[in-house]
């Protein structure tokens, strides 16, 4: 069966001219055939460059070329591109930047294993001055949270052609961030977007471009960013301002507007355990419940304390002191199982949304319960988890991911505070397979349809099965990284992890967790692995008699 | 399921509260035995991928022992008279 056509669409103004014939000669070297390449000049100054185009036209018929009567910038040079192609899918590729040889065979394969997709995107890394690669950017599958707040999938691009018709093509009011905004009307709309997680596109650094001047280089980019996030929010109706991050460009914040203020449930199960919390021995759940009345800007919520039988009368006193009308005390007696606790406190409430929290956390971030709805209230969310802080600000959680054949672990935990992770995947919003019970909210409505905590995890795991159950629903699990709190782990349960806890969270979900599709093949932990250097420019295998 | 018998609203709210977490635990079985059904038939499937494939093999490798066989004899048979 023969593949689609691609149209590579490359807007070409004033590029040197090696560069472009280093571009020319990836397009032409590529292993796949059915390919046209619509080159629209810009009015370059260069005659040199007209005349590279001229004969790259003459040289190969798939090879068109436009030169503009004036020069209108990337946005309507892209226009002209789109104008004059006829594949089936566009290719997004830059003047000075090149392809792998394998591009456009790997897309046509990934096209053909899911023939609904509309968007594909690849891995991608750096060409410096001397051409030397570096800087590999190993992405996870598609992840919607993380595209509204930087623009991940960026090379290589592309696009079904008839879906990015029917949003109208680039649009002049983003210019810089073109393909950021084109992006995202397409995937508001798109059937399928697919990952091909190989390094199928080489950006060059050069000083007038993004990839090596950074925000200096195109300042107008990266405001542009912010614009094309906020046009996205207000088409999706989603509550929130978008902003960007001044000291991490490409980096971008949103802000909740919440039209409407669900009432939440947040559910503290608690043993009254005592512990020194900045060297004060405090009782914890009563110095987590003071922290949420303090600070605490969302106004309407209870706290339902799930107490179990040994937590001394004068410790619910005080809670009641604190928390005063807010407070629901629910008691609990039997053997310990964290789930049964979540649980218990889940139904004796009566918020939309439920907040799991355990008592040995201190909030940091005043609007942590406005962002945790902001998320929590998105379609297809199920659950939203934060970033949490040990008590000397090390990394205690941003995101679960599974390595080891499904064995869950805490991405960057034990980093410093400062760590803004693998690609600044710390500093984003993110989808995992799984985020920590420790502060997770889901919506009731799920939480429910879901049959809650598995009381057959009564120990570990069971907020990661949870999640698991949420994503087999359907559902996707958010990291907020700006909904910070302090986390004095390990006072609230045991970490140690039992065999039989183990094959029992396999048993039920090693069909998902196998391959974590919020990771990547090259990485661990979200660092990238020994072995990812050797994998990375690696062609194809191919037999002897085939090219 | 027994109705409560008396109508008194806080031991009313306590039945309604364990009905709400039986439901819940029900609930959560019906997602996990699910799951492990999934789990389950994902893995007979691929133990009998793997069986077809060594049954394939060894369908090969026994065609061509016969052959083997024949020809090893016959060379035997031509060097038996010249040696």
């Amino acid at each position: 069966m023969p593949g689609p056509r691609f149209s590579i669409l490359t807007p070409v103004f004033e590029t040197p001219v090696d560069v472009l014939a280093a571009m020319l000669r990836s397009v032409r070297r590529q292993g796949y055939g059915d390919w046209e390449l619509c080159l629209v000049d810009d009015r370059s100054a260069d005659p040199r460059v007209q005349e590279m185009l001229a004969a790259a036209e003459r040289d190969d018929p798939r090879i068109r070329v436009m030169t503009r009567t004036e020069n209108g910038g990337i946005v309507a040079a892209s226009d002209d591109a789109l104008a004059m192609a006829k594949g089936e899918f566009l290719a997004l590729l830059d003047h000075d930047d090149t392809l792998h040889p394998d591009a456009l065979e790997l897309v046509a394969e990934a096209i053909d294993a899911a023939p609904d997709v509309d968007y594909l995107y690849t891995d991608e890394d750096k060409i410096d001055a001397a051409g030397h690669h570096l800087g590999p950017f190993f992405k996870p599958d598609w992840s919607p949270e993380r595209m509204r707040t930087q623009m991940y999938t960026c090379h290589l691009s592309v696009l079904r052609r008839a879906l990015v018709e029917e949003v109208g093509g680039f649009d002049a009011e983003f210019e810089g961030s073109q393909d950021w905004d084109l992006v995202l009307r397409v995937t508001e709309k798109a059937r399928r977007v697919v990952h091909v997680p190989r390094i199928l596109y080489h950006w060059r650094m050069l000083e007038t471009s993004a990839a090596g001047g950074g925000e200096e280089a195109k300042p107008w980019a990266f405001e542009a960013g912010t614009r094309a996030i906020q046009a996205h929010l207000e088409r999706t109706g989603i509550p929130a301002e978008a902003s960007r991050d001044t000291e991490h460009p490409g980096v971008y914040r949103l802000e909740p507007r919440l039209t409407e203020k669900p009432k939440v449930s947040i559910v503290i199960p608690t043993g009254g355990t005592v512990r020194e919390v900045r060297y004060e021995p405090v009782v914890l759940v009563e110095h987590c419940v003071r922290s949420i009345v303090e600070r605490s800007t969302y106004e309407d919520y209870e706290i339902v304390v799930v107490v179990d039988a040994t937590v001394g009368d004068e410790v619910c006193a005080r809670l009641t002191e604190i928390a005063g009308e807010r407070l629901r005390l629910i008691p609990f007696e039997g053997p310990f199982n964290f789930s049964a606790k979540i649980n218990r406190g889940a139904v004796h409430g009566d918020g939309e949304m439920l907040l799991l929290l355990n008592d040995d956390m201190e909030v940091v971030t005043a609007d942590w319960i406005e962002r945790l709805v902001m998320y929590a209230g998105l379609p297809g969310v199920g659950a939203v988890g934060g970033r949490l802080l040990w008590e000397d600000g090390r990394i205690q959680h941003a995101g679960i991911v599974f390595e080891n054949a499904g064995f869950p672990g805490h991405i960057y935990r034990g980093f410093a505070r400062e760590w803004h992770g693998y690609s600044n995947n710390v500093l984003v919003a993110d989808n995992y397979l799984a985020v920590t019970g420790a502060c997770m909210m889901t919506p009731r409505e799920i939480f429910e349809r879901v049959g809650g905590f598995s009381t057959t995890f009564p120990m570990n795991y069971n907020d990661v099965d949870y999640c698991l159950k949420l994503v087999s629903e359907g559902e996707r699990i958010v990291y907020d990284p700006d909904t910070i709190l302090y986390h004095f782990e390990s006072s609230s349960r045991s970490t140690d992890v039992e065999e039989w806890e183990k094959d029992q969270l396999r048993g039920r979900w090693l069909p998902i967790t196998i391959t974590d599709p919020y990771s990547n093949p090259n990485l661990k932990y979200g660092i990238p692995r020994l072995s990812s250097p050797f994998r990375w420019m690696r062609r194809k295998p191919r037999l002897p008699f085939q090219r | 399921m027994a109705e409560p018998t008396t109508g008194d609203p806080q031991t009313t709210d306590g039945e309604v509260a364990r009905l709400r977490e039986e439901n819940l635990r029900l609930r959560d079985l019906l997602i996990a035995k699910d799951a492990e059904l999934g789990s389950l038939k994902g893995q007979v499937a691929a133990l009998e991928a793997g069986t077809a494939r060594l049954l394939n093999l060894v369908g090969r490798i026994r065609s061509m022992v016969p052959g083997l066989v024949w020809l090893a004899l016959a060379r035997l048979r031509g060097r038996g008279p010249q040696g």
